[in-house]
């Protein structure tokens, strides 16, 4: 209170003083009416949704408490797909934030051709994953097996995206294709905070590369590593893009995520109610990692 | 003796450090070689006519084959939908470059009240919140609303814009903007608005064009909520949502599709040459804040 008085000594009189605070609030009117009404709102109502049988179309639904809930954590496919995805997200994570670290370390180096590297490096997170699925999707389709045929290889004759056990990770293949390059120029950036001295002081001790990335560089590097480690993270619970633009779930429901079913439990089965059950316990669960992600990183501190 | 045993050494350690350098070389050139492919099988598929291609999908075009991007833009109509991406992006940053800025400079100076405090706590925790779990209730509002149109998602956009763009600004403007400025406006007799319109909009300028481009970049590319809202009605659609519909309904003719994917990232390519600079650090600081 005192500080903001002292911000503003001209303004002595009552009057005056009304007017700054009347108009700082309707600073704020257009956002927080927008906020308020697009996203708690919504956010509640989805709360409310799921503990009913509403179709998301029809006129009356009913109250039937924690029934979808119940279902969920009674149906084998939704379970299944629960865990797809975390398995998903668990590798997507551990490949893309080792592989940025490492590329970041490369591209850091003095050398020859560095800027050039690094844009390449960078294009593919400027582009629209839509198009980069839709791309991947035509190679795998196309002209891998087509490849395949002619080199006579038998596993690549059929599209990756045909056989329930490969489609998922030729999916996983385009999200780190495109998900590294984001990651990496944090890393750099992290790299570059890194005080050389430090790195020069312990070659000077004499730790070779190895012992001067795990001792110095990683320990330093570790807040921008959580930072992508959470990026990853979330991209990958929510990996819907790639999917959407090759194989659309399927063969099957072999490349179900958590966002695929819930899309379609909404938009296209009418199942609006159990949709929006499934929306709450992925709230719930992103939260109990969220939590985790920042118990971790302040123990770590 | 000892003179050349120092010398060996030093010859040796700089044969591995070129011998390192080499390797580093090699792997990078091996990754930009696995970035680079999918870019080329893009350009030659595109350049080539079916019956070439089939012939063989490495090699580049044996001539100039246009046909491709010639069916695109006049059959399927591609800059249609470059227009109306291009209208949804422009009047979402315009909405975006107004309603950010006001509330964070009101957010800013304002931290010891209550109200502002909790408006803060309240945008930056929705930062957290995917669209996953908001997509549901939120496309049933819209069509409560009747606003399932380009409207709509505009109106969207700035909702989405709001938690990542006040969290950058505030910080922006505490770290960045000393208040004594603003005092001597107020002594001078200058409104709040005033002095916000004149005197703190153009010192944030730094701030708003970083969250302008990442903005533009993610919604230039946007999939998932074109796809919600708009996908019933073409007339309406974006470019990422014609480039979808495009290859489901031309699923065979692939030389098409590669066109039609080349022609769209031509755009997003250019304005990269020309900003790389500013979106790296902007995408990477937006990242490391939010």
């Amino acid at each position: 209170m005192r500080n903001s008085d002292r911000s503003f000594p001209c303004q002595q009189q009552r009057g005056t003083k009304l007017t700054t605070r009347a108009v700082f609030f309707l600073f704020t009117l257009p956002a927080v009416l927008l906020y308020l009404y697009f996203i708690v709102y919504p956010l509640l109502n989805g709360l409310y949704y799921s503990l009913t049988d509403w179709n998301g179309i029809g006129r009356s639904y009913q109250f039937v408490g924690l029934a979808n809930y119940y279902k969920i954590f009674h149906d084998k496919t939704s379970l299944s797909v629960v865990g797809r995805t975390f398995l998903y997200t668990l590798l997507l994570t551990v490949i893309c934030t080792a592989l940025s670290v490492f590329l970041a370390l490369l591209l850091n180096r003095e050398m020859k051709g560095k800027s050039i590297f690094r844009s390449i490096y960078f294009f593919p997170a400027v582009l629209s994953s839509i198009t980069i699925g839709l791309i991947f999707n035509q190679i795998y389709n196309g002209l891998l097996p087509q490849v395949g045929a002619e080199l006579g290889i038998g596993a690549l004759s059929h599209s990756l995206l045909s056989s329930g056990k490969t489609a998922m990770w030729a999916i996983l293949f385009i999200n780190i294709w495109q998900g590294t390059a984001l990651p990496t120029v944090i890393a750099i950036a992290g790299l570059q905070a890194i005080p050389t001295e430090i790195r020069e002081s312990a070659k000077m001790d004499g730790a070779n590369a190895w012992q001067q990335f795990c001792h110095v560089t990683l320990p330093l590097l570790m807040p921008t590593v959580s930072v992508i480690i959470i990026l990853n993270v979330r991209s990958g619970l929510m990996v819907f893009d790639y999917i959407k633009a090759t194989t659309d779930g399927g063969p099957g429901f072999a490349t179900m995520s958590i966002a695929m079913e819930i899309y379609k439990h909404a938009f296209t089965d009418m199942k609006f109610a159990y949709s929006s059950a499934e929306s709450t316990v992925t709230f719930l669960l992103i939260t109990v990692i969220a939590i985790i992600q920042l118990w971790c990183s302040r123990e770590k501190e | 003796m000892n003179n050349t045993m120092q010398l060996d050494l030093n010859e040796q350690e700089k044969k591995k450090k070129v011998l390192v350098q080499a390797l580093c070389y090699l792997i990078l050139v091996i990754g930009l070689v696995l970035i680079v492919f999918p870019m080329y099988l893009t350009l030659v598929t595109a350049l080539k006519s079916p019956e070439e291609t089939s012939r063989n999908f490495f090699a580049l075009p044996s001539s100039l084959y246009l046909e491709n991007f010639s069916q695109v833009i006049h059959k399927a109509n591609f800059f249609y939908y470059i227009r109306n991406s291009l209208q949804i992006t422009v009047f979402s940053l315009l909405g975006i470059s107004f309603i950010v800025p006001l509330i964070s400079y009101a957010v800013a100076r304002n931290m010891d009240r209550v109200y502002y405090k909790l408006i803060y706590v309240l945008f930056v925790s929705g930062a957290f919140i995917p669209f996953t779990i908001l997509m549901v209730p939120q496309i049933k509002l819209m069509s409560m609303l009747h606003l399932m149109s380009s409207w709509g998602l505009i109106l969207l956009y700035w909702v989405y814009s709001l938690s990542e763009g006040l969290l950058l600004t505030v910080s922006f403007i505490q770290s960045g903007i000393p208040k004594e400025i603003e005092e001597a406006a107020y002594i001078d007799g200058a409104g709040v608005f005033y002095t916000f319109a004149r005197i703190v909009y153009p010192m944030m300028k730094p701030i708003i064009v970083s969250v302008i481009i990442m903005d533009a970049l993610w919604i230039w590319n946007d999939f998932q909520l074109p796809l919600l809202m708009l996908n019933s009605s073409q007339k309406l659609w974006t470019l990422p949502l014609f480039q979808y519909n495009f290859q489901s309904k031309y699923t065979v003719a692939y030389n098409q599709a590669f066109a039609a994917f080349l022609l769209s990232i031509v755009p997003i390519m250019i304005f990269y040459l020309l900003m790389q600079k500013q979106i790296m650090e902007g995408l990477a600081a937006g990242a490391v804040k939010g």
